[in-house]
């Protein structure tokens, strides 16, 4: 294993230290625990978003804490849940009097500690409400998708009902758009190499090098087909259609594309990527409105890339358009 | 410190009592669940059990339900992994079942152990038969609710039985839940690592209240 660091124990706090000294105007945290990181400024009535989970998958979820996006983030070790308690922490910090929205990605173990948590929180009368993501087509078959795995899909969950929560929506409606939100997007991601958990030291999984999996775990769950790397573009012509057929937009729909890398993977792969995913969305007849391409939720260093569709309508759109700015992602106001 | 009431000395007898089962079972189970799931869970088990053991011997509380309370609080912080995370639900809804009851009596081991599984089932959103902790906790549920009125260590004997027999059933079943559910068919002719760990705390409780 080959990485910088000073411990491996510390990995995390270590890590958080680092963003707190980087980013003391836009984040802190509450009941001193490091772990519980909260926006900044949270002056602004509104609904409150937490999301959380594991460490490893930066800018997911922490990354994301910030105006426009969410207001609270309990951080767990590396791929392991936050506690029900630092959930509770955060929700308490970050609940204006207009409720609080849990977003997170659909692992038992993120579950259960989320539900306890919001059991807490109700007997503080602070009113909570959940919505799992669960976008990763490959990890189940669409009439399952209550048991899909959350992924890089999620980032539109966290941006969209991020901006409705920040224009003023109530708790139910926000709710809505996020249950809307995940309706309508899909992901599926190939893995090219394994990602290394800094307390256990070796891969997680081998794979050959000439080799790729397609539909792999955003924490090296196996996926649905291992064969030999192929060429960029045959990647896309076999991840994209599943998408799209998952969605099944009718023609001259508009969409937006996340073109996320897990770690490992330049820029540059991934524009290439991107070059193909335009040339098929033109053939099949889809408008893409906003490209997004770049590291949206990693897996350690793990080489690889995922594709995430959303489906807009009206509504979407706007929030999608509307400005953000964390830490981790900076969006001006667009004309959609 | 006020001074121990027999019951409430008996929490603190049978948290140290499984923490030492946990700790001595630690490879074993972290071994068991590698196969089928992440491998964490001896690590989980010995760091929740260690932490109830010791914060609720060094707790100022009498009563034994919310010391059990306390003990899953404590587990829920120091383990918030899956299991650790139900076990410590376990023991708040058991305590919180349990409210004037006490534990050295079948009937009050039935309270508590009904209330653990009521709250595992709503935190977990399993049934029994899908290779889970519970299919350990339902049947001893149900030994221990034939046993309300027998003895203390009848009671705990038809328990260990009836959690021996749980946990052996569940060789023949698929994983639905967690971690293990990604290896679903792999997972046969091998036992759950969760309910091998509901089992040691059973074996817990019996090795303790017996010895009383």
């Amino acid at each position: 294993m080959k990485k910088f660091l000073n411990a491996p124990e510390s990995f995390v706090d270590e890590m958080l230290e680092g963003i707190m000294a980087a980013h003391p105007d836009q984040m802190s945290y509450v009941n001193d625990d490091i772990r519980c990181v909260v926006r900044k400024d949270l002056s602004k009535k509104k609904v409150a978003l937490a999301s959380g989970g594991g460490s490893g998958h930066l800018p997911t979820f922490m990354g994301y804490v910030g105006e426009g996006m969410l207001d609270g983030c309990p951080v767990g070790g590396v791929f392991q849940s936050p506690s029900s308690d630092q959930m509770y922490e955060v929700t308490k910090a970050i609940d204006r009097g207009a409720g609080v929205l849990y977003i997170y990605g659909n692992y038992s173990g993120d579950i259960i500690n989320f539900d306890m948590a919001a059991e807490l929180a109700d007997f503080d009368d602070i009113r909570v409400e959940t919505v799992v993501a669960a976008d990763d087509v490959a990890s189940a078959p669409k009439n399952e998708t209550e048991k899909r795995r959350g992924v890089a899909g999620i980032f539109y969950l966290f941006k969209i009902a991020g901006a409705a929560a920040e224009a003023g929506m109530d708790l139910d409606e926000v709710k809505r758009i996020a249950e809307k939100v995940n309706g309508r997007v899909a992901t599926m991601g190939v893995a090219l190499s394994p990602c290394i958990i800094p307390d256990v030291g070796k891969p997680s999984f081998t794979i050959g090098d000439d080799e790729m999996e397609i539909g792999m775990g955003i924490h090296g769950e196996p996926g649905i087909r291992r064969g030999k790397l192929r060429s960029a573009d045959e990647v896309v012509d076999e991840i994209l259609p599943k998408l799209i057929d998952d969605l099944s937009p009718e023609s001259g729909s508009e969409v937006s594309i996340l073109v996320n890398g897990l770690g490992a993977t330049p820029k540059e792969e991934l524009y290439i990527i991107y070059r193909r995913i335009a040339q098929v969305l033109k053939e099949r007849g889809l408008k893409p409105v906003k490209i997004y391409c770049g590291e949206f939720a990693t897996s350690m260093e793990m080489a690889g890339f995922s594709i995430s569709m959303i489906c807009l309508d009206d509504e979407l759109k706007k929030f999608l358009a509307a400005a953000a700015c964390t830490p981790f992602f900076e969006q001006r106001k667009l004309e959609l | 410190m006020a001074e121990r009431t027999k019951e409430r000395a008996a929490v603190d007898t049978v948290l140290a009592s499984i923490s030492g089962i946990m700790s001595e079972n630690r490879e074993f189970l972290i071994k068991i669940d590698g196969v089928i799931g992440d491998g964490d869970l001896g690590i989980t088990m010995d760091k929740a059990f260690s932490a109830a053991a010791g914060g609720v011997v060094s707790l100022d509380e009498p009563q034994v339900s919310k010391a059990l309370i306390a003990a899953g609080k404590i587990m829920a912080k120091n383990a918030p992994s899956t299991m650790g995370t139900l076990m410590a639900t376990g023991f708040m809804y058991g305590g919180k079942a349990l409210g004037e009851e006490e534990i050295l009596s079948a009937g009050g081991l039935y309270i508590f152990f009904k209330g653990f599984l009521e709250g595992v089932e709503k935190r977990g959103k399993a049934k029994p038969g899908e290779k889970t902790l519970l299919d350990v906790l339902d049947p001893v549920v149900r030994a221990l609710e034939a046993k309300q009125k027998a003895d203390l260590s009848d009671a705990l004997d038809a328990a260990m039985k009836a959690a021996e027999e749980g946990l052996k059933a569940t060789e023949l079943m698929v994983s639905q839940h967690g971690k293990a559910a990604i290896y679903r068919e792999q997972t046969l002719g091998k036992q759950d690592p969760g309910a091998t760990a509901m089992l040691f705390v059973v074996k817990g409780f019996r090795e303790a209240l017996t010895t009383l």
